[in-house]
């Protein structure tokens, strides 16, 4: 019974297909946004269906899969982030807004981003462009964002807060300039 | 301020990026990676076939110098070979090993290749050949429309009817099932299964949703009324009941339609019969002919709450009933899959219904049904 058990726990290869033609552009957006660079998105998208797979055992529908799987990559990049080499090398803060040269990140910026506010959500510094992301994007409740970023309740509305207040402000300033 | 940033995150609910941001490459990425890497229970296995030899010369030194505990038997005291041989032999006699044909008998699964809407192509998953075949997925459209359907685990049940003496006819496998067409929200993929019970006497089945890894079983009583439990195996409290009456028992059924429809007591009390009212918390008519009922009951002495609904049929010969019940923890994370599954039930009025094979082959009951 017990190898039956664990049977049904993992995820079906036909379940696997659904869930990456379902969220894999979510996952691929979500962590495009958090990492800046394309390069880092498809892997850490990668290593977020790749463990999703692995370990549906331990998903007990207390979240949405959504939720479930931006929980994954989360934490696939914060695996990818702290080697350092990637930190120093590959990541920016922004993308496409350091430097002088245009680089490549920002022509796929240039030609492939929809609309203005996402360019300026991209400048933002990226705990801010993440919490934005999660409530206003992926309509996360408060109460899943704070089990996604691990802070409580009241520290979500504050950060979220703080980055609507960064997001205006930046705005305000993009319209003047113009 | 706040309706500047409610204005702008309107804007944030768009794509940030066309579709295919994630391709179909990366897809086969996942897929060949899967399929290269061992399952962790495999390595697990390995690790424990290359620990064992350090294991067992770490416990024959240990023994032979004394380190484990005072007892060390020395040379003059070893056992003959010839008791030892004997000693052996008597425990391998009793290592019985499990009869895989009983259970499988139960609660096999069945060859995916030969039922419409399941999914036969070998993933990335797909084990090794000597391990277990992977379990069959049924294919449900996804709620919401759009092509992407969801993948649903299918447990199959056979059911043998309670007075079934072994003379009867028995039916070789489960039914073929039609094309799914109940919409399933894709979150709910992981949090449900599709359980085909069938009958062992006539080869017909039924199919209905139930929680994932929930254990099913099926019973057939004697006056021919039918139906399953599902039992959850981390919360035994946490319950699904389906029963069908068949046609039968029509006392039972006057009671229990006086007990859930609503004004029908008085008329149930007319044939004599007296019932506890139930603790609903909540009751509605479904349908203008009032055949259909969705309840949800008050907290049982557990703490556990029961929903359901119930439908019935009334013929000539009595009435036809159709229920389905499912007790869940306040917290339980099966909430979210209980919509589903009662919602399956209330487009089909009950249980999907499977028809036997025409002739006896399991394939040909999807085409009669079309």
């Amino acid at each position: 019974m017990s190898s039956t058990r664990k049977e049904n726990a993992l995820m079906e290869a036909g379940e696997l297909q659904a869930l990456m033609e379902t969220y894999g552009d979510d996952v691929w957006n979500y962590a495009y946004f958090l990492s800046g660079s394309r390069s880092a998105a498809d892997d850490i998208a990668q290593e977020t269906f790749i463990r999703a797979y692995k370990y549906m055992g331990g998903f007990r529908g207390d979240a949405s899969v959504k939720t479930w799987l931006l929980r994954i990559a989360r934490g696939r990049f914060l695996t990818f982030r702290s080697n350092s080499f990637v930190r120093r090398v590959t990541l920016q803060e922004a993308p496409g807004v350091n430097g002088a040269a245009r680089s490549a990140e920002d022509e796929f910026l240039q030609t492939s981003l929809h609309g203005e506010v996402w360019a300026l959500v991209l400048k933002l510094p990226r705990k801010d462009r993440e919490v934005l992301m999660l409530h206003a994007h992926y309509g996360l409740s408060m109460e899943e964002m704070a089990g996604t970023l691990g802070l409580s309740v009241p520290a979500v509305k504050s950060r979220l807060q703080r980055a609507r207040r960064k997001a205006a402000r930046c705005l305000e300033k993009e319209l003047n300039e113009s | 301020m706040s309706k500047e940033h409610e204005q702008w995150e309107e804007h944030l609910k768009d794509k940030p990026f066309g579709d295919g941001s994630f391709t179909p490459e990366m897809r086969r990425n996942v897929e060949r990676r899967l399929a290269e890497t061992p399952r962790g229970g495999r390595r697990r296995w390995r690790y424990a076939i290359a620990l064992l030899p350090l294991t067992a010369v770490l416990l024959l030194a240990g023994y032979s110098s004394g380190w484990f505990g005072g007892y060390a038997p020395g040379p003059e005291a070893a056992v003959p070979p010839a008791a030892d041989g004997v000693n052996a032999g008597g425990n391998a006699d009793t290592g019985g090993s499990t009869d895989a044909g009983d259970s499988a008998g139960n609660n096999g699964n069945i060859d995916g290749d030969s039922l419409p809407g399941i999914g036969g192509e070998e993933g990335p998953g797909t084990p090794a050949p000597d391990a277990e075949p992977p379990q069959p997925l049924v294919a449900f459209p996804a709620a919401g429309g759009g092509k992407a359907s969801v993948p649903l685990p299918l447990t199959t049940i056979l059911a043998v009817p309670s007075l079934d003496d072994g003379s009867g006819p028995a039916t070789e496998g489960p039914p073929a099932l039609p094309e799914m067409n109940d919409p399933v929200p894709a979150g709910l993929m992981g949090a449900l299964q599709a359980a085909l019970v069938y009958r062992a006497n006539d080869g017909s089945g039924y199919l209905l949703l139930a929680p994932k890894s929930w254990q099913g079983s099926a019973f057939i009583g004697a006056n021919g009324s039918y139906g399953a439990d599902f039992q959850d195996p981390d919360d035994p409290l946490q319950t699904l009941r389906y029963s069908d009456n068949a046609w039968s028992c029509h006392g039972c059924a006057v009671v229990t339609i006086g007990s859930y429809y609503p004004g029908k007591a008085e008329w149930a009390e007319e044939y004599g019969y007296s019932f506890e009212p139930m603790n609903f918390t909540s009751r509605e008519v479904l349908d203008a002919e009032q055949r259909t009922v969705r309840y949800t009951l008050a907290t049982d002495e557990d703490g556990y709450v029961k929903a359901g609904a119930i439908y019935y049929e009334e013929g000539e010969w009595g009435y036809h009933l159709r229920q389905i019940e499912v007790a869940l923890a306040p917290d339980s994370a099966q909430n979210e899959a209980l919509e589903a599954i009662l919602d399956f039930f209330l487009a089909h009025r009950g249980a999907l219904e499977v028809p036997a094979p025409a002739d006896g082959n399991p394939a040909d009951s999807a085409e009669a049904q079309r």
